[in-house]
C-alpha cells in the first residue's frame, strides 16, 4: 500500500480546523491529536459511479479522549475491491460444453485501531493498526482418465490471506499557524500466514515510506495543506471556513492529489464541503479522477503493476461520501487551562490578613474559547486551608491568556511549629461546578514564630497575641486602679503606658537574645514567659500590651545600615500639642503626629530594649529618634520608617 | 541587649560632639541638656554639645562660638545648638517634607489642604484651654531664636525651626508676625510654592490691613513667579 497512502475520502483538512473531520487520521497523520472533547462517533457512506453505480457504508468509527489520551476504533466495510478475471482461451469440459477457467481476488480492509497521545501543546504522537484480509480464488483444470479417456474438470482453489499493518507518526505545532508531521507507511506488517508463491504476487505492495505532511494558515481560518510520499506521491490542498454565527461552521476544500502510479500527473482531485457545530458534522465530499476509468483492463497490466492502495488506485472509480459525525460531551466543556503558575511569596502564619490583601501566587491562565471567560479562581494549601479559598473572578479575553492572583485566608487555628514543604492547589472554575483546570506547586510553610524581616508584618505578631496581652495588662493596672483614678482624663493613657512599661520591665530579666534571628520573632506571651527577647520581640511585646489598653502605638524601624537594623516604639499620649508640658518640659522628646481625625497629638519614641524604667526608655528613644529620624533626615531619605500598628 | 544600649549611648554621644562655647554672658542664660527635664544656669566658657537647648531671659544674651563661628543669642529666645549650622536648600526641603511624613494621617481620610490652618482651635475646643504657661511663652522664645538664625544667614535652618516650632507650640501659629517674616524666609530661598501655600495659610489669620496688603502683595508675586515657571 504505498503510492498515495495519505488519501482520505471525506478529504484533505488542516489539522486545527475541525473537530470531527479528524476523528480518522488513520490514513494521513496517524500521530494527531484529535480536538475532540469526550467521545466521537463518524459514520461516510456514499457511492461509486462505476458501470453499475454501487453504494456502501464505508465507514464506522468512535473516538474517545481520555485527558491527554485519545483512543479510536474504525470498521471500514467499504474499504474493498474486488477484481474478476475471465481469460480468453477456453476447453471442453465432460459434458462437451465449452467451459472458461476464471479467478476472482478480493482485498478488503476491516477495522483498526489507533491511539495518540498529547505531550504538550507542541507535540503529540500516535499509532494505529489495521486488519486487511485478501482472498484469491482461482479456479484450476482438473484432469481425470475415464475409460482410457481424458477429461477436464474444473475445481476451485481458494486461498486466504490476512494481515496486520501498523504506522506511526509525530505531529510538531511550531507556531500557533504552522503543523508539521511525519508518519510512517507499511513500518510494521504482520501476515499471519504463509501463502503459497502462486498468489505471491498478487497480495498488496507493501514497500516501506514514509509521509512528510505541512498545514499553513497565512490568513485567519484559510490554510494551505501538503502531504508528501517519499515514493513521490504527493497530495496538496486549499482549505478555509467560515463561522455562520455561535458554534456554526461553514468549511470548504479541494485537494489535488498526485500517485506514481495512475496518470495523468494530477491523477484527480477531493472536494470537500462540511458544515459543522458543537455537536455534529456534516460532509460531502468527492473524488474525481481525471483519467476516463475503464471497468475491464488487462489480466497482464494487473500482475505487473499489482494493487497499491484499496481506495485510490488506478481501478478505482469517481466516488460522492456523504460523511455525518457526532460529538458526544459526557464531560463539562473546558473553557480555561492553565498556563504556569508562579508562588509569589512563602506563606507566613502569622501574617494573616496579609494574604487577603496580596496574592501569594499568580497563575497564567489560557482561554481556549473565543469568547471572554469569567474565570474563577480558587486555592488549597495543605495543611492551612481546611476549603478551597476563592479569589477575586477575573474575564480572560477569547483566545488570550491573562493573570489571575490568589489569594489565601490563614485561620487563627494554625499553629504550625515547624517550616517545612506543603504543596497547593490551584483550581480554575467557569460556568461549570467542577473545575477546568487544576495546578499543583510545592510552597514553603513558615512555622508561627517565622518573620520575613519586614518591619510592616511585626503588626501581625502584636495582632494574635491580643487575649494575652489584655489580661496581662489588665492585670497590672488593677493594681494601679486608685492612682489611675484621680488623674485628668488627657493624661491617663500616659500614665497607663508608664505603669505597663515599668511593670514589664520588671518581668523581664535579661539574660540574652534566645534567637538572635532576624526570622524568628516571640509572640508577646512568649517574651513574657522567656523573659527576654531581641529587639523585635521587646516592641512586639510592649506595643501588643499598650494597644490591647487602647494606646495607640507605631513601630519605628531604623533601617538596615551596615547590618545595624533597629525597631523601637512611639507612643502615642493622646496629648494635643498644647499639653505636652504636662509630661515634659524638654520640646525634643516628643513628636506632633496628626490623628486619623487631623487633630495633632503628642507622640513620644520609647526604646523598648532599654529595661530600667519608661522615663529612661523614653529618654533614650527619643535621643535617638531625634538623630537619626529627625537630624539626618532619616524619615525623609527613608532610612527611618513609622508603621502604625493599626 | 546590652551592647545594643550601648551602642545607642555611644551613637547618641558621638552624634553630638560638636561643641559650643558660651562666652559674654548678659543677665539669664540657661541651658537644657540632651533629654533632661531641668535647666541650668551657663556660666561663662561653659562647653555645650549640640544635644543642648539654650535660653535667654529678658534683658539677657549670650554669644556662642565654634570655630570661626560666632552667634549671639538675644533676649527672650530659645535656640536649639543643633540648629545652628548651614544647610543646604536640598536639606530644607527634606525636612519640610518630613514633616508632613511624620503627621501623615493613618487612615489618609484627610487631604493635606485641610491640615494647619485649623489645628490649634480644633484642639483647644476638645479640651479645657490651659491658662498661659511659661511654655507658651517659651514658643515665642523659640521663634525669636529661629528669626535670629534667620538674621545670621542660617534661613534653611530657621525655617525649619519656625515650622518644628509652629507645630509644638500652635499658639505661635496664630502670631502673624512670625507666620509673615518664615514665609517670606523661604521667599528668600526660592521655595515659591511652599511660600506661597504659607502666604494662603497666613491670610486666614487676623491681620491688620498692612500685613493684609503685604501678604497680598507677595500671593499675587508668587502667584506670577509660579505661572512663569
Amino acid at each position: 500500500m504505498t503510492a498515495q497512502s495519505s488519501f482520505g475520502l471525506s478529504g484533505l483538512w488542516p489539522a486545527f480546523q475541525s473537530e470531527t473531520s479528524l476523528l480518522n487520521s488513520y490514513e494521513s497523520a496517524p500521530s494527531n491529536f484529535s480536538l475532540l472533547k469526550d467521545w466521537g462517533l463518524m459514520l461516510s457512506y456514499g457511492g461509486e459511479f462505476s458501470n453499475e453505480t454501487n453504494s456502501n457504508l464505508y465507514l464506522i468509527s468512535l473516538s474517545k479522549r481520555l485527558q491527554e489520551h485519545n483512543l479510536s476504533i474504525r470498521y471500514t466495510p467499504g474499504y474493498q475491491k474486488e477484481f474478476f478475471f475471465r481469460p480468453i482461451e477456453s476447453y471442453r469440459g465432460i459434458d462437451s460444453l465449452l467451459q472458461s477457467l476464471s479467478s476472482r481476488f478480493s482485498y478488503k480492509e476491516v477495522f483498526g485501531f489507533g491511539y495518540s497521545y498529547k505531550f504538550n501543546n507542541l507535540i503529540s504522537t500516535g499509532l494505529n493498526f489495521r486488519y486487511f484480509t485478501e482472498d484469491f480464488n482461482s479456479e484450476i483444470l482438473d484432469i481425470n482418465i475415464i475409460s482410457d479417456s481424458l477429461y477436464f474438470s474444473k475445481i476451485n482453489r481458494a486461498e486466504k490471506n490476512n494481515f496486520w499493518k501498523g504506522d506511526f507518526g509525530v505531529t510538531f505545532y511550531p507556531f500557533e499557524k504552522l503543523f508539521l508531521s511525519i508518519n510512517s507507511v507499511n513500518l510494521l506488517i504482520m501476515d499471519e500466514k504463509k501463502i503459497s508463491g502462486q498468489n505471491e504476487i498478487y497480495k498488496m505492495k507493501r514497500e516501506k515510506d514514509a509521509l512528510i505532511g505541512l498545514t499553513y494558515s497565512p490568513i485567519n481560518n484559510y490554510y494551505f495543506n501538503f502531504i508528501y510520499e517519499t515514493d513521490n506521491s504527493l497530495e496538496a490542498g486549499l482549505a478555509g471556513s467560515l463561522k455562520l454565527g455561535g458554534s456554526e461552521k461553514l468549511s470548504f476544500g479541494a485537494a489535488l492529489f498526485h500517485d506514481k502510479l495512475q496518470s495523468p500527473f494530477f491523477a484527480g482531485i477531493v472536494p470537500a464541503l462540511s458544515f459543522s457545530t458543537d455537536l455534529f458534522n456534516i460532509s460531502v465530499s468527492g473524488v474525481k479522477y481525471f483519467s476516463e476509468r475503464n471497468s475491464i483492463q488487462s489480466f497482464s497490466e494487473f500482475q505487473n503493476s499489482g494493487l497499491n492502495n484499496i481506495i485510490n488506485n488506478k481501478y478505482s472509480f469517481d466516488k460522492l461520501i456523504l460523511t455525518f459525525g457526532f460529538t458526544l460531551n459526557t464531560l463539562p466543556e473546558r473553557l480555561v487551562k492553565f498556563g504556569s503558575v508562579e508562588v509569589l511569596k512563602d506563606i507566613y502564619p502569622t501574617f494573616t490578613d496579609d494574604y487577603l490583601n496580596t496574592p501569594f501566587a499568580v497563575g497564567y491562565v489560557i482561554n481556549l474559547t473565543d469568547n471572554p471567560v469569567n474565570v474563577k479562581p480558587s486555592s488549597h494549601i495543605e495543611g492551612i486551608n481546611n476549603e478551597n479559598i476563592h479569589s477575586p473572578f477575573v474575564v480572560i479575553p477569547p483566545k488570550d491568556t491573562g493573570k489571575v492572583f490568589f489569594y489565601t485566608m490563614i485561620p487563627d487555628t494554625v499553629k504550625k511549629e515547624k517550616t517545612g514543604i506543603s504543596y497547593a492547589d490551584f483550581y480554575l472554575t467557569t460556568v461549570n461546578e467542577t473545575s477546568d483546570d487544576k495546578f499543583q506547586k510545592p510552597v514553603l510553610v513558615n512555622s508561627k514564630n517565622a518573620w520575613d524581616g519586614k518591619v510592616t508584618n511585626l503588626r501581625y505578631f502584636i495582632k494574635s497575641d491580643y487575649d494575652f496581652s489584655m489580661g496581662f495588662t489588665k492585670q497590672i493596672l488593677s493594681k494601679y486602679k486608685n492612682i489611675l483614678d484621680t488623674l485628668s482624663e488627657a493624661l491617663t493613657p500616659f500614665f497607663k503606658a508608664k505603669i505597663i512599661f515599668n511593670n514589664l520591665v520588671k518581668e523581664i530579666v535579661y539574660t540574652s537574645d534566645p534567637r538572635a534571628s532576624s526570622e524568628h520573632v516571640q509572640f508577646p506571651h512568649e517574651t513574657i514567659k522567656l523573659k527576654g527577647g531581641d529587639c523585635e520581640d521587646l516592641a512586639v511585646c510592649c506595643s501588643s500590651l499598650l494597644e490591647s489598653v487602647g494606646i495607640q502605638t507605631a513601630i519605628v524601624d531604623y533601617k538596615k545600615e551596615k547590618e545595624m537594623g533597629h525597631v523601637n516604639i512611639l507612643i502615642n499620649t493622646g496629648l494635643s500639642p498644647i499639653e505636652a508640658n504636662l509630661i515634659t518640659g524638654n520640646d525634643q522628646k516628643y513628636l506632633i503626629r496628626k490623628s486619623s481625625t487631623g487633630i495633632d497629638e503628642v507622640w513620644i519614641p520609647v526604646e523598648t530594649t532599654s529595661l530600667t524604667n519608661f522615663e529612661s526608655a523614653w529618654d533614650i528613644g527619643s535621643g535617638k529618634f531625634f538623630i537619626d529620624a529627625i537630624q539626618s533626615f532619616g524619615i525623609s531619605k527613608g532610612n527611618v520608617e513609622i508603621i502604625d500598628v493599626y | 541587649m546590652n551592647k545594643v544600649i550601648l551602642f545607642l549611648f555611644l551613637f547618641y554621644c558621638f552624634n553630638f560632639a560638636q561643641t559650643y562655647k558660651a562666652e559674654k554672658i548678659k543677665g539669664s542664660v540657661k541651658a537644657q541638656i540632651g533629654s533632661s527635664e531641668n535647666w541650668t544656669e551657663v556660666k561663662e566658657n561653659t562647653e555645650f554639645k549640640e544635644n543642648t537647648l539654650i535660653m535667654t531671659g529678658k534683658n539677657s544674651s549670650v554669644r556662642l562660638s565654634h570655630g570661626d563661628l560666632h552667634f549671639t543669642l538675644k533676649e527672650s529666645s530659645a535656640l536649639s545648638l543643633s540648629r545652628l549650622r548651614k544647610m543646604s536648600i536640598d536639606e530644607l526641603l527634606l525636612a519640610l517634607a518630613m514633616e508632613d511624613m511624620i503627621n501623615a494621617p493613618k487612615n489618609n481620610d484627610r487631604k493635606k489642604s485641610e491640615s494647619t490652618a485649623v489645628y490649634g482651635s480644633k484642639t483647644g475646643s476638645s479640651r479645657d484651654e490651659p491658662e498661659e504657661r511659661e511654655a507658651d511663652n517659651f514658643g515665642i522664645k523659640r521663634m525669636n531664636g529661629a528669626v535670629q538664625l534667620a538674621e545670621n544667614g542660617f534661613k534653611e535652618s530657621a525655617s525649619v525651626t519656625a515650622k518644628e516650632t509652629f507645630r509644638k507650640y500652635p499658639d505661635t501659629k496664630n502670631k502673624a508676625f512670625y507666620r509673615i517674616y518664615f514665609a517670606n524666609v523661604l521667599y528668600e530661598c526660592g521655595l515659591y510654592a511652599e511660600a506661597f501655600d504659607e502666604f494662603r495659610e497666613i491670610k486666614s489669620l487676623e491681620l491688620t490691613e498692612k500685613e493684609k496688603s503685604e501678604v497680598d502683595d507677595k500671593m499675587n508675586l508668587l502667584s506670577k513667579k509660579l505661572t512663569t515657571f
